[in-house]
């Protein structure tokens, strides 16, 4: 039985599933259509369908604008509002909005706000530039739309005038955003969320998704409320407005173009974007300890699926929450916490209006400008006084940036012995097969939720044979900076007038949304594919996913064969998800290689992954070398040394060179000398790559006796 | 501006290991910053003074890169009751980088608690860490300064005393916990006590910070 009609937000850009065509089919047989992606202008008895009723209906409206002249409500018009013949919704008195039933406003106000927050850009900025080709336009996956389009998939859900009865058929009867999402999830990864360049760079999926869940945690704080004089307010954290653009103020910090300089006003609510990095201060002793990246993972997801709304993304080891100013951070984490994970937060408190993932950065980067602009080259790409105008807004905003640690109380003191795998707590002794331990209760009950997989210890070990432990990775901080710089770049590419405030007013949340969900895919496919490569049984008892659940990681009895197996795949996965995303020291995305004899302790492995400085690929191979490659020399050193077999005799010689002599011109000579003989080492060389990086890679993969 | 005076003390140092708090094991990971336990204790057994203390390894003035790398000592514990060796241990330890080279640290003492020391330290060579017996961890005080350094906000680079840390005016902002091993005066037992580890966001001299910062506070 279907449940009273709900307001379901996630609707509100169902018309952007609508092919163009239809529109023109309308306008051909009936001498109208609508406009835009709304359906208020449209003449539902002419069409023979019965217009909506239920309250999702009332989200069509949220681009609605008043007809000065007409004095009618409207969809708007570009033009007409910067002639000031429409005035927006968001600048109308909530008192006014005679056009739709009292009880459902609130949701349009609601709604109104949310879409604001979950756009790419801020809706204030202009530059919009021409209609993209179709499809959206990923930046780290640039053929991805005509990729899909190839395998038969297609962004529009809606094809005919037909179609349009299934729409409203949703609009009236959809029981909810989930259902929404997952019903049309394939056209709404395909359909951007604005269909002009350079705003064609999120999906419509996770623009809906991130809507639905920045207006549920609105609705759950704000209400309406009477005033003194009768008229009607909405109350949000205390606050008290009657516009939409009193609540969220400005959508714009600061900008300046030919009118003049634009300063953002003060709106009146603010909310929290919440970064969190989940850390933890233990060290793997034993295979048992990784059962605690187990347990993160079964304590992620549970936050994530009881603060849904709350939690706009979760990876095992960060999310990303919106909150309110009063909701108890501590409190949505505590179940991490009371498990002796630590985590490293970073919160932005603001405007509305301006709210956005990277506005941290954005405002850091203003204080450091101003107070440090002499010395630092990095500031003076702009000129100090840009940075001092941005900052005033911020401050004159009450924009706040804060960084905390958020741990579970621990003693001032702790008497001998400490915890050896927490370090946090009082140890208790253990004798396991002669050897003593000191582990804390809650140590050893992670310890105690099993064996990761039985051949480690016992046939791995018996063997005595060299572990590969690997792990692939996704840094949030990069994946940030690349976003703005990528997103720059697309910007430039389109010679707008006003590329400097696109820039500017880039907001990066939901674009990170759409590439962790790739991240997530690529894992997937990495193991799927990788488990298809393997050749025979023993090769597929030879590696492991340790922690069913967590795709990050992986381990396997080390062989050359097999780590080119997973060397390869990671590549090929990474070609499919992300061939246009940076692949060098700046890589949002890295795999890390450990190699080193079974009885190498597993925390050194994992302190080796937890380092910062990494690269595209990343290779620890324990007393032989540590190396790090970017994906173009990882790709064109297989393509020269591996596949080609060459002489690794020569290769030997060229770093014993390098070792004694340490000149490069003597090293320059040698392979200049054998060029005719070994022309893919001097085309290397000549590329910039050192000797001992394709002989280190050539170990690895094929490895040392050949 | 508030400025805080401390003793700065440059420090030559041999291939030096300053363990991991982890027992048990064949394999020992060692620490890449100097904690106030470590450098007290030698403070304490050389010059038989009690005053806080903390330190780092300094980067190479030059090229700005760490003036050590890491290499791997492996060492076999003889049982003397029963007179056989024990499992053999392999520890990770810090090795001068480059040839005939000395690893750089810094050592902070609070001015008031160490300007009576001064011409004590100036020269003065004793051993840190562990493994002193095999030969690691000895040092030569090379250079004694009186500074004056700013106090700003700022990711803390040490692990201190969190009982000690007003002293080299570091104030907590957001801290990162962890424990040091402070004996008891007779060095027979001792008690875990909490600390202040790196990453903590404080406010505190620059010369203990990793980088400045502007966050609210």
């Amino acid at each position: 039985m279907m449940s009273s009609p709900k307001f379901i937000p996630e609707l509100h850009d169902i018309g952007k599933l609508v092919d163009e065509k239809v529109k023109d089919e309308l306008r051909n047989r009936f001498g109208s259509s609508w406009r835009g992606h709304v359906f208020v202008d449209i003449d539902f008895q002419k069409l023979g369908i019965s217009q909506p009723t239920s309250p999702s209906w009332w989200a069509q409206y949220h681009h609605i604008c008043y007809d000065n002249n007409n004095k009618t409500w409207t969809d708007c018009d570009r033009d007409k509002l910067k002639k000031k013949l429409h005035t927006s919704i968001v600048e109308i008195d909530f008192n006014c909005w005679d056009f739709i039933p009292q009880n459902f406003g609130l949701n349009l106000f609601l709604l109104i706000l949310a879409d604001h927050l979950a756009s790419s850009v801020s809706r204030a900025v202009g530059g919009r530039g021409p209609s993209a080709p179709e499809g959206i336009w990923k930046l780290w996956n640039q053929n991805y739309h005509n990729s899909q389009k190839k395998k038969g998939k297609i962004w529009a859900a809606f094809k005919t005038i037909n179609d349009l009865k299934n729409l409203f058929y949703e609009i009236e009867n959809c029981q909810s955003g989930e259902e929404f999402l997952s019903k049309y999830r394939e056209n709404l990864l395909l359909t951007p969320e604005d269909k002009s360049v350079p705003r064609n760079v999120t999906s419509l999926y996770t623009h809906a998704e991130l809507v639905g869940k920045i207006y549920r945690v609105l609705e759950r704080n704000a209400k309406v409320v009477i005033e003194s004089d009768g008229t009607i307010a909405i109350e949000y954290n205390g606050e008290r407005v009657k516009t939409i653009k009193e609540a969220e103020g400005d959508n714009f910090i600061y900008f300046k173009d030919k009118n003049g300089e634009h300063y953002g006003k003060k709106g009146k609510w603010q909310a929290r974007l919440v970064k969190c990095w989940i850390k933890f201060p233990h060290s793997f002793v034993r295979l048992h300890d990784i059962n605690l990246l187990r347990k993160r993972e079964e304590l992620v997801n549970c936050i994530a699926s009881y603060y849904k709304d709350e939690v706009i993304f979760a990876t095992s080891d960060f999310i990303t929450l919106f909150l309110s100013p009063n909701q108890d951070l501590k409190e949505i984490l505590k179940p991490l916490l009371d498990w002796g994970f630590y985590i490293e937060v970073e919160e932005t408190l603001a405007d509305l209006g301006i709210l956005n993932s990277i506005l941290d950065e954005k405002t850091l980067g203003a204080r450091k400008c101003v107070e440090e602009y002499e010395k630092r080259e990095d500031c003076k790409k702009k000129p100090k006084e840009e940075f001092k105008n941005q900052l005033n807004v911020l401050n004159s905003r009450d924009t706040k940036v804060y960084r905390r640690y958020l741990v579970s109380e621990i003693p001032d003191e702790i008497q001998p012995h400490i915890c050896d795998i927490c370090q946090q707590r009082r140890g208790i002794e253990r004798i396991k097969e002669t050897i003593r331990e000191w582990v804390c209760e809650k140590c050893q009950e992670i310890r105690d939720m099993g064996e990761p997989f039985r051949e480690y210890a016992t046939v791995w070990e018996e063997e005595g044979v060299k572990v590969c432990w690997f792990k692939f990775s996704l840094d949030q901080k990069k994946l940030e900076d690349w976003l703005q710089n990528a997103f720059g770049k697309y910007v430039d590419s389109s010679n707008f007038k006003q590329a400097n405030i696109l820039k500017n007013e880039f907001r990066a949340l939901a674009l990170q949304v759409d590439f962790n969900k790739d991240y997530k895919e690529m894992l997937k496919e990495f193991w799927e594919r990788l488990s298809k490569k393997l050749s025979d049984d023993e090769e597929k008892n030879d590696i492991k996913l340790p922690i069913k659940e967590y795709h990050e990681l992986g381990v396997f009895k080390y062989s050359p064969q097999l780590t080119q197996k997973v060397v390869e795949t990671f590549l090929d996965v990474f070609d499919k998800y992300f061939p246009d995303c940076i692949s060098n020291e700046n890589s949002p995305i890295s795999l890390s290689l450990s190699i080193a004899s079974i009885k190498y302790p597993i925390r050194e492995h994992w302190r080796f992954f937890e380092e910062n400085s990494k690269n595209f690929l990343n290779v620890r191979y324990h007393k032989v070398f540590d190396e790090k490659y970017t994906k173009d020399e990882l790709k064109i050193i297989i393509e020269k040394v591996i596949n080609l077999e060459t002489s690794s005799s020569f290769l030997h010689k060229l770093v014993q060179l390098e070792e004694r002599l340490q000149s490069e011109i003597h090293i320059a000579v040698e392979i200049f000398n054998n060029r005719k003989k070994y022309p893919e080492i001097y085309e290397l060389f000549s590329r910039g790559i050192k000797p001992s990086k394709f002989l280190n890679l050539y170990k690895l993969l094929k490895g040392e006796e050949q | 501006m508030n400025r805080i005076k401390l003793l700065e003390l440059h420090l030559e140092i041999g291939s030096v290991i300053i363990g991991e708090r982890f027992k048990g094991g064949t394999f020992r990971p060692c620490q890449t910053t100097i904690p106030s336990s470590t450098i007290e204790g030698a403070l304490r057994h050389y010059f038989g003074v009690e005053v806080p203390a903390v330190g780092y390894f300094a980067k190479d003035e030059k090229n700005k890169g760490n003036t050590y790398e890491f290499d791997e000592f492996t060492y076999s514990v003889r049982d003397k009751f029963l007179n056989v060796s024990r499992m053999p241990i392999t520890t990770v330890y810090l090795r001068p980088r480059g040839k005939n080279g000395k690893i750089e640290a810094k050592v902070y003492i609070p001015y008031d608690k160490g300007v009576s020391l001064k011409d004590e330290l100036i020269g003065a060579e004793f051993q840190i860490g562990a493994l002193k017996s095999k030969g690691f961890g000895k040092s030569k005080i090379i250079g004694v300064n009186e500074i004056e350094s700013e106090i700003k906000q700022g990711i803390l680079k040490v692990k201190v005393f969190e009982g000690e840390a007003g002293e080299f005016g570091i104030e907590p902002i957001s801290p990162v916990y962890g424990y040091l091993f402070k004996p008891d005066k007779f060095s027979i037992g001792g008690i875990y006590k909490r600390a202040l580890f790196p990453g903590s966001l404080v406010k505190a001299p620059e010369v203990l910070l990793k980088e400045v910062t502007y966050y609210d506070e």
